[in-house]
């Protein structure tokens, strides 16, 4: 009889001890587990939440490539209108206020323009576009340094970009610092050498340094890649220095 | 009795005791590695091996105890029990092999429930290993038996057995990582140790056959009658429970040191087994010496409960040093140097200097305890069985409740306090009701030793997480326990793991790399161009990959890789949910592979997986590539690779990625396995000398062009290669070097790596000292040739396809890799360059080299980084913060930014925006001194007064060593609190006095303090 209830403890605390064992690491497991598939589906939900948001974006990315569209187009009222819709729809987008300046700078309202170019980039400092035209608005007002800034944003936003170098070179040449321009528009030809507007511009500032060697050279590259060098420009190099090309 | 006592052939008894300690051991390790192999290499698969050996034990000295004292000869009944340990033990491999079905369809039977799997695992397991278990655990009370031949000498008899037995397998643990399975393969290993059983058998038969004597003597003592054996006392019961609490703290101790060790002293074999060893040592060298005083103690109870406060106390007082352990490795490398045996010899010492005392300690319980409830030789047997048996449960429990609850919940220091508090309580709790201790004694001592505990715990600093996982055991990453030293990484993301220990960090650089272990496994620098390639080769190399397996995590950048081709379905394998976690930061990088709805994460070791899973594949890619950790040479053996086609559909692919850390000979072994189990086989270099990618499969295969084309032009892939300089099929041709009959040719030399020779696992450790890649660079440099007939065109023009193959057909050798070794250098030149300017204050010529920088590598976050602070040099707020942004939108984990922009904004006086900047990349790191600091900062911008003090109190308390903290502090308190603020400010001059870096503050402070 003793030795039966001493077989019965041992197996029950056997069971105990086992029991334990396996609830516990039951317990673990499944902790380990659910805190996983927690985890997992958090971030499920926070990346389905994203792609519904880009859905949104899309449609309306879509609207802001018509109103960049009929700026290109020259329908400046009809762009301006577009835009203004989008502004309403989605009170946060840049793009479509980029836009909308452009196009009042095609109807040289210029303070305007510069408010909107101020409020796109407070909206989404990331848009290089934005500080292209903002720039390109300034270098008309003659702010050049101005805009010379807003390049340099843009770079650094895109800093593969050639049109960024070009057209802080063009800024700088634009304000006599010739040696710098080329500098810039070296590199705007390093980065994309079917820059035409790249070799005008550097042509110039080759000219104004008297360093006409380099100025054909110029020349000759450009010619190579079958672009135009403005005429202007070439007759008053073959003024100052005939026969090059 | 004493002509026993004088007979040479109990002496010879102690030595055939110590030989079979000696070969338990070897069984146990060897068998844990064999059931790894089908069980996979987790904790729980150790586990699972290590409670049934225990178990076995316990019960095998239970039943043997009982069975001895009923009478029989014990010599005879221990070489019977040796013989028939050896014999089973040498059909313990095929009975796994037996087993096999068994495991696969518990794994795909009841692969959702884990307890079950377990429980069933654990059965198959103990079926297997029950049997020569509990013979070896009956042979400590048959053979304590026969030595025992007088009641007084009993714990020095038994006590003197169990030492010798205990370190033969010291000798045991020792001999057979360094030296059997190292030179003569683990069959060999097995068929040695049970060579060496039965051989005990044979001798013990023989020689009581010749010496009759002996077997007259054996009989001496009368069989004892169940009714003669006394019952336990309580107070005896007590001691078992003690023995039993005591055998608890032993194994969580273990588990918790072999953690913090693998830590900082590399997960490899050697590593493990020099833990092992130095633990059994103590063991051993406590039980001998304790076995020869026990007979000199007057209150043995008294003993007991000190040895149990002696391990707590010499276990805690070694605590804070285990965070020393990598300057101890620095130290080593610059004054031994760096040889492998040295090594050895320093990580021996290191872990003899923290854990010998504790072990020591807890083998001296052993014979304290026998001498305290065995008193009778009438029943010794039994009672000797009862104590190993209540030690053996403890030690059970004590391994599942360390590794698998307290490690994970508290992490691997507080494990190491509360298993000393257990010791402590258990030693009060002895020395209160066991010990025959005066009254007045116990309550002068006991409740001092409480405090005397809290004390020492309080003065027990956490150990330093960032140095711990530096990796001090790669003598070539010590500039990283510098970076470590100096906190100049972000620590992301920390998870003490059941099998592991991750960690996340994040570089000033903008590069993140996961730690395993302190040893780096994925970052996005280095690799980045392997972790890619061996996601894309295969999956472009199969025309219609649809379920694909990936064995490893890491960063996740090749299952994101993985993803970006149209499968149906890809299996993640990954062992350690640690991993999954800290890859959650690559999110941004891997193209949030994880959140992939074709995604299914299988929580298993990946050799496991692929033996026992019923799926098969289309494409299989192994990542694991690190071959010195123990475990992982598993991944590159010819029976894996055999598994591996196994689980391949018609035209799969298979794609391994192998180091080169490693002797050129093992190299060649890898692909010596590889490319006798399959017929198809290319290998491309992706680093040139540190990684390669093997890609197998039973039919020819070949790279289709046009998909190649489609993948550089995709806007989000083809970026990810372009940064990694690869930007068209030439590039990517450049990096192949042969094909199987190459390979075949190159490998030729080498022996196949094998299983049971396990080349790598033993081989590669060593080379973590040593460095012999140009070797293999240069043995590979003859086979290479510019193969255009890889590539398959469909709907390509001729032109462009004749001029394709014109350039792949005249590629050189080192082409790519230069390629992109030029640009890398010319970015570090450039920032090199641009530093020195900034040094120099000519800052416009750092921003024009900055700017070129980002015309080799537009994503340099560093280099945003930097333009960011010289834009705010300049004065330049817009540019500056641009800067920053960029930053964080390349890397959204990259806190630096996000610092840099709460100082623009601070200096603009913006304090709201810099504490929204400050705010979301608190959430990564709660805890960042500097960046509560400055949120303190510009919470005082705001006269958020109080909370700003709160900010600056929070950054003393989680980084005192972060100086700042309390200068503000002081500064900002001295108009509401003068007598604390003089208080922390005369202690902030203190610290910095002559700190160049400080000297701004300190004149301030200065200045401040005389004002107060």
């Amino acid at each position: 009889m003793e030795k039966k209830v001493k077989t019965i403890w041992v197996i029950t605390c056997v069971v105990i001890v086992l029991g334990f064992f396996f609830t516990s690491i039951r317990f673990q497991a499944k902790q380990a587990r659910e805190d996983s598939i927690r985890r997992a589906e958090e971030s499920r939900k926070h990346y389905e939440q994203k792609l519904a948001k880009k859905k949104a974006a899309m449609e309306l990315v879509k609207l802001v490539e018509s109103v960049r569209e009929q700026v290109a187009s020259g329908k400046n009222d009809d762009a301006i209108k577009l835009a203004q819709q989008v502004v309403e729809k989605d009170p946060e987008n840049a793009l479509a206020r980029t836009w909308w300046a452009v196009a009042l700078v095609n109807k040289e309202k210029f303070d305007e323009a510069l408010k909107l170019f101020s409020e796109s980039a407070g909206k989404d400092p990331n848009q290089a576009k934005t500080y292209h035209f903002w720039g390109l608005t300034l270098a008309q007002l003659g702010r050049y340094q101005e805009a010379i800034d807003k390049y340099e944003n843009a770079l650094l936003l895109e800093p593969e970009d050639s049109k960024g170098y070009t057209y802080w070179g063009a800024a700088l040449a634009q304000m006599g610092r010739y040696k710098e321009a080329v500098e810039k528009l070296t590199r705007a030809l390093d980065l994309n050498p079917f820059n035409a507007l790249a070799y005008g511009v550097l042509v110039d500032s080759y000219f104004h340094l008297k360093n006409y060697e380099k100025a054909w050279e110029t020349v000759k590259t450009a010619k190579k890649q079958k672009l135009e060098i403005p005429p202007g420009t070439l007759q008053r190099l073959q003024e100052a220095s005939p026969g090059g090309v | 009795m004493t002509s026993l006592t004088r007979h040479p052939f109990r002496i010879a008894a102690f030595f055939l005791f110590f030989v079979s300690g000696a070969t338990g051991l070897v069984y146990e390790v060897v068998w844990t590695r064999q059931f790894t192999l089908v069980l996979g290499n987790t904790h729980y698969s150790v586990a699972t091996v290590l409670t049934t050996f225990m178990a076995g034990l316990a019960l095998g000295s239970f039943l043997g105890g009982r069975w001895i004292d009923r009478g029989g000869h014990p010599l005879r009944v221990y070489a019977f029990l040796e013989a028939g340990i050896g014999l089973y033990c040498l059909a313990i491999p095929f009975l796994i092999d037996l087993a096999l079905p068994l495991f696969q369809s518990i794994y795909t039977h009841f692969q959702n429930s884990w307890v079950e799997a377990s429980f069933f695992r654990f059965l198959v397991c103990a079926c297997i290993l029950i049997v020569p278990t509990t013979l070896m655990g009956a042979t400590l009370p048959v053979l304590g038996k026969f030595v025992s031949r007088d009641a007084e000498g009993i714990g020095q008899d038994v006590g003197t057995l169990y030492g010798l037995n205990t370190l033969g397998a010291v000798a045991g643990a020792y001999v057979s990582a360094y030296w059997l399975m190292r030179l003569y393969g683990i069959s060999s290993t097995v068929y040695l140790a049970a060579a060496f059983n039965i051989g005990i058998a044979v001798l013990i038969l023989l020689f009581l056959k010749k010496s009759p004597a002996l077997l007259a003597l054996d009989n001496l003592a009368p069989p004892a009658q169940e009714e003669d054996v006394k019952k336990l006392t309580l107070r005896e019961k007590g001691i078992l429970l003690a023995f039993g609490l005591s055998g608890v703290a032993a194994l969580i101790y273990q588990v918790a040191w072999n953690r913090i060790f693998s830590l900082v002293l590399g997960s490899s074999v050697y590593a493990f087994s020099l833990i092992l060893t130095t633990f059994i040592l103590g063991l051993a060298l406590g039980i001998l010496t304790f076995s020869r005083l026990c007979h000199r103690f007057r209150d043995l109870g008294e003993i007991f409960g000190y040895l149990q406060l002696a391990i707590g106390f010499t276990a805690l007082m070694a605590l804070p040093y285990f965070g020393s352990i990598p300057l101890v490795n620095r130290w080593v490398y610059l004054n031994w140097g760096q040889d492998f045996q040295t090594i050895q010899w320093a990580n021996f010492l290191t872990i003899f200097a923290l854990i010998f005392l504790p072990t020591f300690f807890m083998g001296g319980q052993f014979p304290v305890v026998i001498k305290l409830v065995a008193r009778r030789l009438d029943s010794l047997g039994k009672r000797v069985g009862q104590i190993y048996a209540s030690n053996t449960i403890g030690t059970i429990l004590g391994s599942f409740i360390g590794g698998f609850i307290l490690v994970p919940a508290v992490g691997i220091q507080n494990t190491l306090m509360l298993s000393i508090l257990l010791n402590v309580v258990t030693g009060i709790l002895i020395l209160g009701f066991v010990s025959q201790m005066a009254a007045k004694s116990k309550w002068a001592t006991l409740p001092m030793v409480v405090v005397l505990y809290f004390l020492g715990t309080q003065l027990v600093p956490a150990w330093d997480r960032a140095v711990i996982t530096s990796g001090s055991f790669m003598p070539y990453r010590l500039a990283d326990l510098e970076s470590a030293l100096e906190k100049k990484n972000k620590i992301l993301f920390y998870e003490e793991g059941i099998h592991t220990t991750v960690t996340t960090e994040l570089a000033v650089t903008g590069n993140i790399f996961l730690k395993v272990n302190g040893k780096t496994d994925a970052s996005l620098a280095g690799d980045m161009r392997t972790q890619l390639l061996s996601g894309f080769l295969p999956m472009l190399m199969h025309p219609n990959p649809k379920r694909t397996l990936v064995v490893g995590q890491g960063s996740g950048i090749t299952l994101g890789a993985v993803l970006r081709f149209p499968v149906e379905s890809v299996d993640l394998v990954e062992i350690s949910p640690a991993v999954i976690e800290g890859s959650r930061y690559f999110g941004p990088f891997n193209h949030h592979a994880l959140d992939d709805k074709r995604v299914t994460t299988i929580l298993e070791d990946g050799r496991n997986h692929i033996t026992l899973t019923e799926h098969t594949y289309d494409v299989v890619i192994s990542e694991p590539s690190n071959p010195w950790i123990s475990g992982v040479g598993a991944l590159f053996t010819r029976d894996f690779y055999e598994l591996l086609l196994g689980k391949l559909n018609p035209g799969g692919i298979a794609c391994v990625w192998i180091h080169t850390n490693m002797s050129p000979e093992n190299f060649q072994s890898i692909i010596k396995a590889f490319t006798s189990v399959f017929p198809q086989v290319t290998m491309w270099e992706s680093i040139v000398g540190e990684d390669y990618l093997l890609i197998g499969a039973r039919e020819p295969y070949k790279l289709p062009y046009e998909a190649t084309q489609s993948l550089f032009q995709d806007p989000e892939y083809g970026r990810d290669l372009r940064r990694l300089g690869l930007s068209d099929i030439r590039d990517l041709m450049g990096l192949f070097i042969m094909d199987q009959e190459g390979l075949k040719k190159f490998s030729q030399p080498a022996p196949v790596h094998t299983d049971d020779n396990s080349l790598l696992e033993f081989g590669a450790p060593e080379y973590i000292y040593k460095d012999e890649r140009n070797v293999i660079v240069r043995q590979l440099t003859p086979f290479f040739h510019g193969r255009p007939d890889l590539l398959t065109f469909s709907g390509t023009d001729a032109e462009t396809r004749e001029n394709v193959i014109r350039q792949v057909a005249a590629l050189e050798r080192t082409e790519t890799q230069v390629k992109e070794i030029k640009r890398r250098s010319t970015i570090d030149q450039r920032l090199d360059a641009a530093m020195e300017a900034v040094n120099q204050n000519r800052l416009d010529e750092a921003l024009r080299l900055y700017s070129e920088i980002l015309q080799l590598d537009p994503g340099h976050v560093l280099t945003y980084f930097n333009m960011g602070n010289v834009y705010r040099a300049l004065g330049k707020p817009e540019q500056s913060e641009i800067a920053y942004r960029q930053a964080l939108k390349i890397n959204p984990y990259y806190v630096y930014a996000s610092v840099g922009l709460a100082q623009l904004y601070l200096s603009a006086r913006q304090p709201g925006k810099a504490q929204e900047a400050l705010g979301s990349a608190l959430k990564l790191l709660p805890d960042d001194p500097e960046m509560r600091t400055l949120l303190g900062v510009a919470l005082v911008a705001d006269n958020r007064f109080s909370d700003a003090m709160k900010e600056f109190r929070r950054a003393i308390a989680s980084g005192p060593r972060y100086l700042p903290a309390s200068f503000y502090l002081g500064m900002y308190l001295a108009d509401s609190d003068a007598g604390e603020a003089k208080k922390i400010l005369s202690r902030f001059v203190d610290r910095v006095t002559g700190d160049p870096r400080y000297k701004n503050m300190e004149e301030k402070a200065r200045q401040r303090l005389k004002e107060l």
